[in-house]
């Protein structure tokens, strides 16, 4: 990780409230950026926001990184004032990231409104190591927001391989009316895959991550979800984005387990987690 | 106008004396980072040079490992911030085997290392305080008395002198090294605590703790922590630390440590000249993790600058003529 100064090239509002933030640092980027990792941008100089926010990264290319954002509150709704050439307070890479599946399985990415980032991420990944077996599921509120999620372009558009990126919106405008979760069951019961064969990742709102949780349970799946908690520092200092550890719901293994191990702190030990790893229910995530 | 500690004389940076001694601790420099705002050092060290500070000072250790509270434990606040951890750690046997190694690598680098020390009971920190007895890698105890976040007993040691004594006794009778005591703001006479301390043996006083506050979501109507209130920490709270300092170091004669929304070298030197003989860095080090060097760096700019020569002679030297 590098605390750093990261160079605005580009900030492009891209519609629905969605924009795209492309930074430069070389310094920063000199550690291997994983997908699903992410950055703590100062969203604005001086003490309001006081500190940092966390953005996945979506895509790197050559010395620049892309962030895709969307103005939810006081830190984005300033970052989106950004001006080309300033510069942000950043520090990253950080956290955990997805593992790539195995050359014989079918890698099912789900993502849903700001969880879309780090899938493309995930997606370009399986691309450079060879692996074409995925399929994306892309949820969104309408056919208009869903243009403004850029990056996950069809690599195989137009070719046999096509039609990997599918989408779901809530109010039927595009693809699969409904959750992106169900698009998901929608399609693979059209295509009975082996539930061994396939690997699943997930990143978007809390309902979503419970709803692929459930399933990958059900089904004995494999699956890694991203989760998302208030965070302050993002190195694992101020341990405010903690999550519930699965095990501390075992009575036995909570018996055996240090206390210390029961909240597991999201940017060290996360964002990335497997999915049976950690709490999802119960009301202690907002 | 000039003052008894300058000179005319020119000073190159590297010429100026930063060292202080705090209470029964020598350090190169004033800065230290403050407890439960820098884990147990290996979390920082990838992105601060940790051998630039002074001192530093570990997160709370208790006799056992703590779970801390349930999420959401931050909220974010005009120029500062809330938090309710709940003093999450890994507990003395862990801390000898785990952590104590890279304190004392750190020692070796010339850091003072503070073990920041917690309890429920009287009988719980004296049995801490016991349990680090001969442990070289650690210079100092920082007893935390007022952590506001502990339900069982912890506030009410914070918040009463006879209470805050017993503890601070016991810490004392228990331990072979200094022992510091970190002061809560949430009283309303923070000078009578100090004095409590410093009759029952504290050799240094760690000026302020967090200050008890609350954030809440209008629309869902809920508090934004999990257990409703939280400490308050950041720039917000420096103009009451800085006041509790001065009036502390009024009233006790052993060294004061200042806390409280320090985010550069001007806001430490402020803290030096209201009287305390050394300072804590702590949530400027969520926002920016090279506070610390910044701030040692600023501080022997501006002491170069005056023809002040020896940082010491700053402390308590506030003018109210």
């Amino acid at each position: 990780m590098r605390d750093s100064l990261s160079r605005v090239v580009e900030n492009r509002d891209l519609g629905s409230g969605i924009y795209l933030l492309r930074l430069r640092d070389p310094a920063l980027l000199e550690e291997r950026v994983e997908p699903g990792t992410f950055v703590m941008l100062a969203t604005a100089p001086g003490l309001s926001p006081l500190v940092r926010r966390p953005f996945s990264v979506q895509r790197v290319q050559g010395d620049v990184y892309d962030v895709l954002y969307r103005v939810v509150g006081e830190g984005t709704e300033l970052m989106s004032k950004v001006q080309v050439g300033q510069e942000m307070r950043s520090l990253g890479p950080l956290g955990t990231h997805f593992a790539l599946p195995a050359p014989d399985e079918t890698a099912i990415l789900l993502g849903g409104g700001v969880g879309i980032p780090p899938m493309v991420a995930l997606a370009d990944s399986l691309e450079q190591a060879g692996h074409r077996d995925w399929h994306a599921f892309v949820g969104v509120g309408t056919a208009a927001e869903a243009g403004c999620w850029v990056g996950f372009e069809d690599p195989y558009e137009g070719t046999e391989g096509a039609h990997r990126i599918h989408h779901a919106t809530m109010d039927g405008s595009l693809g699969f009316h409904g959750h992106v979760v169900a698009a998901w069951q929608d399609w693979w019961q059209a295509n009975p895959l082996p539930g061994d064969k396939l690997r699943l990742y997930g990143c978007g709102p809390l309902v979503m991550l419970q709803a692929i949780a459930r399933l990958a349970e059900e089904r004995e799946l494999r699956c890694q979800i991203s989760v998302e908690t208030v965070m302050g520092c993002g190195v694992g200092i101020c341990m405010g984005c903690v999550i519930e550890n699965a095990d501390a719901q075992d009575p036995e293994l909570y018996r055996e387990m240090s206390p210390y191990d029961r909240w597991l702190l999201v940017c060290r030990k996360g964002p990335v987690f497997d999915a049976a790893a950690v709490v999802l229910e119960g009301g202690s995530l907002h | 106008m000039s003052r008894p500690e300058s000179s005319s004389k020119l000073i190159a940076p590297e010429d100026v004396d930063l060292g202080v001694e705090v209470g029964g601790v020598a350090m190169d420099n004033p800065v230290m980072l403050a407890s439960g705002t820098a884990g147990y050092g290996p979390e920082l060290a990838d992105v601060l040079d940790l051998g630039v500070l002074g001192g530093f000072v570990t997160k709370g250790i208790a006799t056992y490992p703590w779970e801390g509270n349930a999420p959401p434990r931050i909220a974010e606040t005009q120029a500062g911030m809330l938090n309710a951890i709940g003093l999450q750690n890994v507990g003395l046997d862990s801390f000898l085997t785990d952590k104590v190694p890279f304190l004392q690598e750190l020692r070796a680098r010339g850091v003072k290392v503070v073990v920041n020390i917690i309890g429920k009971t009287v009988e719980e920190y004296h049995e801490v305080a016991r349990g680090l007895r001969g442990c070289d890698a650690v210079d100092a105890l920082e007893l935390n008395i007022s952590c506001p976040n502990i339900k069982e007993g912890g506030i009410a040691f914070g918040t009463e002198p006879c209470a805050a004594g017993e503890v601070t006794a016991a810490t004392v009778e228990g331990s072979d090294k200094p022992v510091w005591v970190k002061l809560s703001p949430n009283v309303a006479d923070i000078a009578s605590m100090g004095v409590a301390c410093e009759k029952a043996g504290a050799t240094g006083l760690s000026v302020i703790n967090t200050l008890l506050g609350m954030a809440i979501d209008l629309e869902t109507r809920r508090p934004l922590l999990s257990i409703g209130a939280g400490g308050l920490s950041g720039p917000a709270i420096k103009p009451v630390a800085l006041r509790m300092v001065w009036q502390v170091s009024q009233a006790c004669s052993i060294p004061v440590i200042g806390i409280g929304g320090i985010w550069n070298a001007k806001d430490a030197l402020e803290f030096m000249v209201c009287g305390a003989s050394a300072i804590q860095i702590g949530t400027a080090n969520f926002v920016n993790p090279n506070t610390a060097l910044e701030v040692v760096e600023g501080m022997r700019q501006w002491c170069a600058e005056r023809g002040v020569s020896r940082i010491v002679d700053l402390v308590g030297t506030l003018d109210r003529s």
